[in-house]
């Protein structure tokens, strides 16, 4: 019995034993090169169920030890895993205690699978709000422009300017560096955007660190932030296209290198597409501009050749073109505060074009019409340069900048009106110009000399062949040519003190500064009678020289609170002027002015402006010449030695309101200007003529405007949608054969902007609706409405191929005329990654072959209508790729 | 010379091996921790992002941001109104200010707590969690993940692992898996840790430069000097946090009176006595 019960027992713990013991494994692991590898994971799973049985980690000495229940040990897998390391698996029909011993692995890719959190694409922090670009960017973007304005807040307007909550914004950094001033659409438009990490609004931005607590800045700054993939080293964009008919290239090339402590960004695009590339090297921040203008700096066609100017928009559909530019910008970082930059620009541009207009001037009593035909050749060739040093510390600023700046200039073109008349135009332009600043601060004071000296010259022809207007010029005896020259030349400097002080919430600035022009101005007209140039008659030649000097002081309070901040400044003016003419004209006078802006910040979310200012101004010295210009082949002008004043009042209210957090934003305001003339021009028709003499007489110009802007992030639709809305009145007085009226312009307009996406796929929506009534003070008789709305789509339903489409829809409706559509359609298909980085495109731009486009614009009494002759359908194949 | 030689083939060596020490691969995931720390209000759920910085031999584990969830915020809000009528000082921005770093090969861990512009460290061992593996599977977050369980800190904490991560950390106390913890909760739904995000990153996993050791008794009683002396100074100092059972309590951070901090004690916490 006992011995039975023994037996049973002993059974049984053989049998349990059987079913419920675990082995124990034990095992070392290694690398390759015999490293014992620590925190290796071993899992042994089921073969066919891939159920995980045991698993075990080895210890720092690379041993492991694994407990498996005895039942398992049949069809496993035994899988050994350690980050970085390439994984082993064994596949075992049972599992032997040995097989576990001195296994090694293998370094292997350190991948891990990437997680994304929906993030909240915008977040606030201090003065700066960040938009993370994943969150933005969409599979057709190209270059960081493509995200900007996309952004909540945001708009590029048509030249490129970006604006932040409807204000310009004053700088556009790079990694925190000012590479190109305000020629930022160059970046804006090149910067691959897949190099972009975050873009980032710097609220209230104040460039200079030294004025930071003395002035209040309302205007923002950019900062674009790359990803480390894209620092230190060349990336850039190129693109090889080519296309007919008839044959058509598109090429460009912009490498650039964004270091610790340099930047470059080198730009050579060329094109007849009608790409307008030059654009992107214009200045776009109209800051400060005061002394370019006062120095003649920049191009300042005083003749010229009567061409409408094409849209901006889409001018791809009008212009017929020939362009090269080439743009080289460097920076390089001294040390931690202070930078070199050289910037430098080439542009050759040729433009055709074949347009006409039609400009109806409305009298009280008389509507005069000319209609006339266009065949203009423009060859225009820039360079422009410019070396700039800046130290931007918190206790002093100095910048240096000596800029130069050619324009060669030879405009041709054949105009019918009637008969056919060809005029050529031409022009050289050159200036050269230093500027600089340097301020200082201690604790609470602020000490500044700035500086600025330039000297231009700008001769200029306009040659009419054959010569017009006999009776006038040549008693009534056709002769060759008609030709008038101008020559002007300007010196011109400044030179300013500052001195600015802190008291609590108070800064006081107060700039004081004197500035000399002396110009010197020749105009000639002159006919062409048998190969010999004559001048026609003294009336007609103009030889001004004459001088301004300006003693000024403007002084500025700011009030700088946390909710209310007011600046106010007192800008008072010593003139004189005075000319050689006959008339012996000179002026001696002092002024004030005053500006005064109050920003009232209620909460982080809403604030407002309200601006009162008062500028008087006094036009440049040559624009007093005492005799006939003719000024374009059917305009003469006389200013009868009128030294022109021209006074300004302005208000503007504006309101802010932004919530971040639901990404909402809303900007309106209301301006209303005064300007009072002293100079009122009577204009006499002659035929196709018209004279124009100046006299002195009150000229008062008034204007209101209201506008307002919403702009919201839907998450729900994955896309933004804006509106806006413009109001605006203008009157003028205009005076025609001896007798004065007032002229109103009325303007309604209402934009609106919708960005979508679904799925992959994304519309982008815009229209425009506006209407214009014009006329007489109480008579608005002309109204003209213009409707125009663009669809841009993007279809991304083959991986890696995404179709452009463009819809173009403009309609116009004009009193007394019949109603006018016009429909565009271009399409694109691209084809990504064709190669690595490389990028097809194909494209077939004014599908519907629409021939001609007409535009429509409006000033006090005249209604001008252009017609372009538009580019046929046309195909272009592009290559682009980024590196 | 040839000592010089030598020098020279060392220097040699060495700074090729300097060379090749890159910085370790290491991976940042984001969890959502929530906590139900006082069961009579049950809908006020504390939330916290945290960040789990992880390599192959050890892990830290902090706040990730001051993260106030809205819906939560609210309601606490509330309560506060509720009971204090000057509810204008109060200021609700919530972290955890304690950290964690596991060092798996020497088998320790350091709780690092902020302490009056310093940081004071406890040094422990780490408790190896008896995970047993389940049978279930399921994908989350596109990752292939396998359930486990274990009793651990007075709770049963199951927990969702990704052996295709092949490291052992996790978020908080939990971690010894083979792959990554990608959600781990307590079986009565007080304690919930949830992966939001993952990336690869380069960063070291190092203790704070500068910090006093100091045992776990020692820092019972630097905590309980605290609460008998709640002076404003240290208060601030100290990030207004008051630690329950010696534990990694998660707290409010919150300038207020005594009253207050009664009224938002944790009668929850997230280690229980066993």
């Amino acid at each position: 019995m006992s011995k039975k019960i023994i037996f049973i027992l002993l059974c049984l713990i053989f049998f349990t034993n059987k079913l419920y013991t675990q082995i124990i494994i034990k095992g070392s692991v290694s690398s390759k090169e015999g490293k014992s590898l620590s925190n290796v994971n071993i899992l042994i799973s089921n073969l066919e169920n891939k159920k995980i049985l045991s698993y075990g980690i080895s210890n720092s000495n690379g041993l492991f030890m694994i407990e498996l229940n005895q039942n398992y040990i049949d069809s496993v897998t035994i899988k050994y895993s350690l980050w970085g390391y390439k994984s082993k698996t064994l596949k075992k029909s049972k599992i032997e205690l040995n097989d576990f011993q001195f296994t090694t692995l293998e370094i292997g890719e350190e991948s891990l699978p990437e997680i994304k959190v929906k993030n909240n694409p915008i977040s606030k922090k201090g003065d700066t709000i960040n938009y993370s670009v994943k969150s933005f960017v969409k599979n057709q973007d190209q270059v960081i422009a493509d995200i900007i304005k996309r952004l909540p807040g945001i708009e590029i307007t048509e030249s490129g300017v970006i604006k932040y909550q409807g204000k310009q914004i004053n700088k556009y950094y790079i990694e925190g560096m000012n590479l190109l001033d305000d020629k930022y659409a160059l970046a804006n438009n090149n910067i691959p955007a897949n190099s972009v990490d975050q873009i980032q609004i710097l609220e209230n931005h104040q460039p200079i660190k030294a004025l930071d607590s003395f002035t209040i800045s309302n205007q923002a700054g950019i900062n674009i932030k790359l990803n480390n993939n894209a620092k230190n080293k060349i990336i850039g964009r190129g693109k090889i296209g080519i296309g007919g008919l008839p044959f058509m290239y598109e090429n460009e090339l912009v490498p650039m290198q964004f270091g610790s402590n340099h930047q470059t960004i080198v730009s050579y695009k060329n094109n007849n597409t009608g790409l307008n590339n030059e654009k992107e090297l214009d200045l776009l921040n109209s800051n400060n501009v005061s002394n370019f203008i006062k120095g003649n700096i920049l191009k300042n066609p005083i003749l010229s050749i009567p061409s409408p100017n094409i849209p901006l928009t889409s001018n791809q559909r009008f212009l017929f073109n020939n362009l090269h530019t080439l743009s080289i910008n460097n920076l390089r970082k001294i040390n931690a505060e202070s930078e070199l930059k050289f910037n430098l620009d080439f542009i050759k541009n040729l433009k055709y074009q074949n347009s006409g207009t039609n400009i109806i001037n409305f009298f009280p009593s008389d509507t005069i019409r000319i209609n006339e035909n266009q065949l203009t050749t423009k060859n225009e060739f820039l360079i422009r340069g410019s070396l700039n040093y800046i130290s931007n510390t918190k206790k002093r600023y100095y910048f240096n900048r000596l800029n130069f700046q050619a324009n060669i200039d030879k405009d041709e073109a054949s105009i019918i009106l009637k008969d056919k008349t060809d005029q050529t135009f031409f022009s050289k332009h050159f200036s050269v110009s230093n500027e600089g600043m340097f301020l200082k601060t201690n604790s609470n004071n602020l000490k500044g000399v700035s500086y600025f000296i330039s000297y231009s010259q700008m001769p200029q022809r306009l040659e009419i062949k054959p010569g017009k207007y006999n009776n006038f010029f040549n008693n009534n005896i056709p002769f060759n040519s008609l030709n008038q020259k101008v020559a002007l030349k300007t010196l011109f400097s400044n030179f300013t003190v500052t001195n600015a002080k802190k008291i609590s919430v108070f800064s006081i600035e107060n700039n004081f500064g004197i500035s000399f022009t002396t110009q010197s101005y020749q105009t000639e007209l002159l006919k062409e009678e048998l190969n010999t140039l004559t001048i026609i008659h003294d009336s007609l030649n103009n030889n001004l020289t004459g001088k301004e000097i300006n003693i000024y002081n403007y002084f500025k309070i700011n009030f700088n609170e946390k909710k209310l901040k007011i600046s106010l400044s007192i800008p008072a003016n010593y003139l004189v002027q005075h000319n050689n003419s006959q008339k012996g004209q000179s002026i001696n006078r002092l002024f004030f002015n005053y500006d005064m802006t109050m920003q009232h910040i209620m909460n982080s979310n809403f604030s407002m402006t309200l601006r009162f200012n008062s500028n008087d101004m006094y036009l440049p010295v040559y624009l007093s010449t005492e005799r006939y210009i003719l000024t374009d082949y059917r305009t003469l002008q006389n200013r009868n030695s009128i030294i022109s004043n021209l006074k300004q009042r302005k208000i503007t209210l504006s309101a802010n309101y932004k919530e971040v957090r639901k990404m909402l934003f809303i900007n309106s305001s209301i301006a209303i200007e005064n300007n009072v003339d002293n100079i009122l021009f009577n204009q006499n028709f002659s035929g196709s003529l018209v004279i124009r003499n100046a006299f002195y007489n009150l000229n008062p110009n008034k204007s209101i405007a209201f506008s307002t802007n919403i702009s919201k992030y839907i998450h729900s639709i994955n896309g933004s949608f804006a509106l806006g809305l413009v109001l605006q009145k203008k009157s003028s007085i205009q005076m025609i054969s001896n007798k004065q009226d007032e002229f109103n312009v009325k303007t309604v307009g209402i934009n609106s902007k919708i960005l979508t996406n679904i799925k992959s796929h994304s519309i982008e929506y815009t229209s425009q609706y506006q209407i214009l009534y014009s006329g007489l003070k109480n008579n608005l008789m002309n109204k003209t409405q213009i409707f125009n709305q663009t669809a841009v789509i993007h279809l991304n339903f083959i991986t890696n191929m995404p179709v452009k489409l463009i819809f173009e829809h403009a309609h116009l409706n004009q009193q007394s005329q019949a109603n006018r559509n016009f429909l565009f359609g271009d399409i694109a298909i691209r084809k990504k990654a064709v190669m690595r980085k490389m990028d097809l495109e194909l494209s077939l731009q004014n599908i519907f072959n629409v021939k001609e486009f007409e535009t429509v614009s409006y000033s006090a009494n005249t209604i001008t209508n252009n017609f372009f002759m538009l580019r046929p359908t046309q195909i272009l194949m592009k290559a682009q790729f980024t590196f | 010379m040839k000592y010089l030689l030598t020098i020279l083939l060392l220097n040699i060596i060495v700074s090729l091996n300097a060379q090749n020490t890159k910085p370790p691969i290491s991976g940042k995931a984001i969890y959502t921790f929530k906590h139900l720390r006082d069961t009579s209000l049950p809908n006020s759920i504390y939330t916290e992002k945290m960040l789990l910085t992880f390599n192959n031999f050890s892990y830290k584990y902090s706040s990730y941001i001051n993260y106030v969830d809205d819906s939560i915020s609210k309601s606490r809000t509330l309560n506060v109104l509720d009971y204090s009528k000057n509810s204008t000082q109060i200021k609700y921005t919530r972290r955890t200010i304690e950290e964690l770093f596991y060092f798996f090969d020497k088998k320790e861990y350091y709780f690092v707590h902020p302490w009056i512009g310093e940081k004071v460290v406890i040094e422990n061992k780490i408790d190896k969690i008896d995970w047993k593996i389940l049978d279930s599977t399921k994908e989350l977050k596109g990752l292939n993940c396998a359930l486990a369980e274990a009793k651990f800190k007075g709770r049963v904490y199951k927990a969702w692992f990704c052996p295709e991560i092949p490291v052992n950390a996790g978020p908080w106390k939990l971690n010894g898996l083979p792959g990554l913890i990608i959600e781990a909760y307590d079986l009565s739904n007080s304690i919930q840790f949830s992966l939001e995000s993952l990336e690869k990153n380069e960063q070291l996993i190092e203790l704070p430069k500068a910090f006093k050791k100091v045992t776990k008794k020692e820092f019972d009683q630097l905590i309980n000097s605290i609460k008998q002396n709640p002076s404003g100074f240290i208060n601030a100092a100290l990030n207004g946090s008051n630690t329950q059972n010696g534990s990694t309590a998660m707290q409010l951070n919150k300038s207020g009176s005594n009253t207050q901090n009664k009224k938002n004690q944790i009668n929850n916490p997230i280690e229980l006595n066993e």
